[in-house]
């Protein structure tokens, strides 16, 4: 176990605005990790799995992600899938963050494996509500090292 | 979606129906002209069979009447030779049957004039004969009995006889010849009615045939019919079928569309949001009366400029997606018009106006004969300009574009094949591309995601379909599939 200051956040999110409510958000509620934005599905997955796409480069750290559902290149649950599939990040906690609210959508979401599943509500005073009480739940989660079987 | 005329032919049944009556009639006149006839012929048999019996009845009467007369001359000979009264009663019997039967026969002949002469021939020769008769007698009865027999041996009244004989003989024979012809008649009518019984049952076998086998051709007819109908019925089935399932497929579509659009109008509107609460926040912040730093004001500075552009830039965004749903719509309202299209030289066309920009980046593109249709002209140029743009577009920079258009007829269909060498695209994208303000791959080159859709749209309103084909790095080919014969359909 690792000390949860280390934790890496993984933002992969195409809207700058979003990325910026988020982070601001996280931050207000004094969250301090490293986020490492990405705005495109295909950057991510590259960083997060690596050339081999088996993401055991990241064995030792620990990784957070945070996921938007409708990138511009590719499908949100295509990356949730290849992540859960990946031998080194396959424990990694996945937050889906998106503005869909088709059920069947999230049910799809929670079978890949997704730990948590927000919607990006039009309240704004919601919106930030959630991603500080994500701030607190990370900062009291038990993140697992990547890698670990 | 595809609308195909559905037409079902009904058999029709040409009208049998006259034939049939017409045979019923023919029935039925045959069989009142042969009850008729039969009648009539029946009738006619009685009444030969009546003149036989009546020509019988003279017949005996003549012999009768011929009896009598011989019983009287008998009565008087006996009494000639013997002189015994009860001859003469004899006689007298045979002479009054004389007048009986003569009354008789006169009735019974009545409608023969021959035999009436005849008869007027032979009576006075009877009465003769009887008054011969009657002098014998009266001189046998004076005891002149010498008298009396020299008047028998004179042989008068033997020739008188004779003659009589020899008429009576010759009125039998003409009866005789009568019975014969009235026999003759009576048989003939008998064959005819036969003939005539047989003849009918004949032809109305014939038309009982007829009618059968025009009953068993009809009921074969309307077997048929049947068949038919059942086939389209199960054809329209088929067609429903089809039919419901191209709804669904438009009915998921509208869906999905309603899904994209709803999450990307709401997109932006998260942000417009967000930063005009981060606006509110720091409007309390900026109008305070606390003392800050000029770094602290520089920050606020930022953070107002950074929400506002924020604002600004969604707001910009909102716009291009609604004009771009307002422009796919207008194109969805547009009508399509069927001409004759050479779909050739439209193609040579729209790569005419991309030859300069594939001159400067390096590139050529190879035509292949393209068969012309029917369908509408617009749509098409829009179809295959896109297609064309995405195949330079979306080209590899470390080689010189390769495009090659060519079709292929298949059956109502032609299917024409935009084939690239550019980048290529991943299996799981091939959906995707088509969808509305969704691209796949790096997103380097300038774009909105509505080109394929758009395409699609208007490729399944000209009532075809298109596929993709992709190897990731090597190329991509669009397979757009027409009908040769586009029918508009309200």
């Amino acid at each position: 176990m690792s000390d949860h200051t280390s934790v890496t956040i993984v933002m992969i999110e195409d809207d700058e605005g979003h990325a910026r409510l988020i982070e601001k958000n996280i931050r207000r509620a004094g969250v301090n990790n490293e986020i490492k934005p990405f705005t495109t599905g295909a950057s991510a997955l590259e960083f997060l799995l690596g050339a081999d796409g088996t993401g055991m480069q990241h064995a030792g750290e620990t990784l957070l992600i945070l996921l938007d559902l409708n990138l511009p290149d590719m499908a949100g649950t295509d990356i949730l899938q290849q992540i859960k599939q990946s031998a080194g990040l396959k424990l990694a906690p996945v937050v889906v963050l998106t503005t869909t609210e088709d059920r069947r959508e999230i049910q799809r979401c929670y079978d890949l494996g997704c730990n948590v599943y927000i919607t990006k509500p039009m309240d704004y005073e919601h919106f930030g509500q959630a991603i500080r009480q994500l701030g607190l739940f990370f900062s009291v989660i038990q993140v697992p090292e990547a890698g670990r079987v | 979606m595809v609308y195909r005329a559905v037409s079902i032919t009904l058999p029709i049944i040409r009208s049998r129906i006259p034939i049939q009556v017409a045979l019923l009639v023919a029935g039925f006149a045959v069989l009142a002209t042969m009850s008729l006839t039969s009648l009539w012929l029946a009738h006619e048999s009685d009444r030969a069979s009546e003149y036989v019996a009546h020509t019988l009845e003279v017949n005996a009467t003549i012999v009768t009447y011929q009896g009598a007369l011989r019983r009287a001359e008998s009565g008087e000979r006996g009494f000639l030779l013997t002189g015994e009264a009860a001859y003469l009663n004899d006689y007298a019997i045979g002479q009054r049957r004389l007048g009986e039967l003569q009354v008789d026969l006169e009735r019974l002949i009545a409608d023969n004039p021959q035999q009436q002469a005849k008869l007027q021939d032979v009576l006075p020769l009877v009465r003769q004969k009887m008054e011969k008769l009657a002098t014998t007698i009266a001189l046998k009865q004076q005891g002149r009995n010498d008298e009396a027999i020299a008047i028998t041996k004179s042989g008068a009244g033997l020739d008188l006889m004779n003659r009589i004989l020899a008429q009576i003989l010759a009125m039998l024979n003409d009866e005789r010849s009568l019975l014969h012809e009235r026999q003759e008649y009576a048989d003939r009518t008998n064959l005819l009615l036969f003939a005539v019984n047989f003849a009918g049952g004949l032809i109305i076998t014939i038309l009982a045939l007829a009618s059968i086998s025009l009953i068993r051709k009809r009921s074969h007819q309307l077997a048929q019919a049947h068949a038919e109908l059942e086939q389209a019925n199960r054809g329209l089935e088929e067609r429903v079928a089809e039919r419901t399932a191209d709804l669904r497929e438009a009915n998921d579509e509208i869906q999905r569309f309603a899904f994209i659009v709803s999450h990307d109008l709401r997109s932006p509107l998260v942000n417009i949001m967000g930063f005009t609460s981060e606006l509110e926040a720091l409007e309390n912040e900026i109008f305070s009366d606390a003392e800050i730093t000029p770094e602290q004001r520089e920050m606020q500075r930022k953070e107002v400029a950074e929400a506002l552009g924020f604002i600004k830039t969604s707001i910009g965004k909102m716009d291009r997606l609604i004009k771009a749903i307002l422009n796919l719509s207008r194109a969805g309202r547009r009508e399509f018009h069927p001409q004759p299209v050479s779909l050739d030289s439209l193609i040579k066309s729209l790569t005419g106006d991309v030859t300069h920009r594939l001159q400067e980046i390096g590139g050529q593109i190879d035509l292949g004969p393209i068969p012309d249709i029917v369908s509408d002209r617009l749509a098409l140029e829009q179809i295959f300009s896109n297609l064309i743009d995405n195949a330079i577009k979306y080209r590899r920079d470390d080689r010189p574009v390769q495009i090659k258009i060519d079709s292929e007829e298949r059956g109502n269909f032609i299917i024409v094949r935009v084939a690239d060498n550019g980048r290529g695209i991943e299996k799981r994208d091939y959906e995707r591309i088509f969808e509305l303000f969704r691209r796949a791959g790096a997103q380097d080159r300038p774009g909105e995601g509505i080109g394929l859709a758009h395409v699609r749209a208007l490729v399944r309103r000209l009532g075809g379909s298109i596929r993709v084909d992709s190897i990731f790095g090597q190329g991509t080919t669009f397979a757009v599939i027409l009908p040769k014969q586009w029918i508009a359909v309200a």
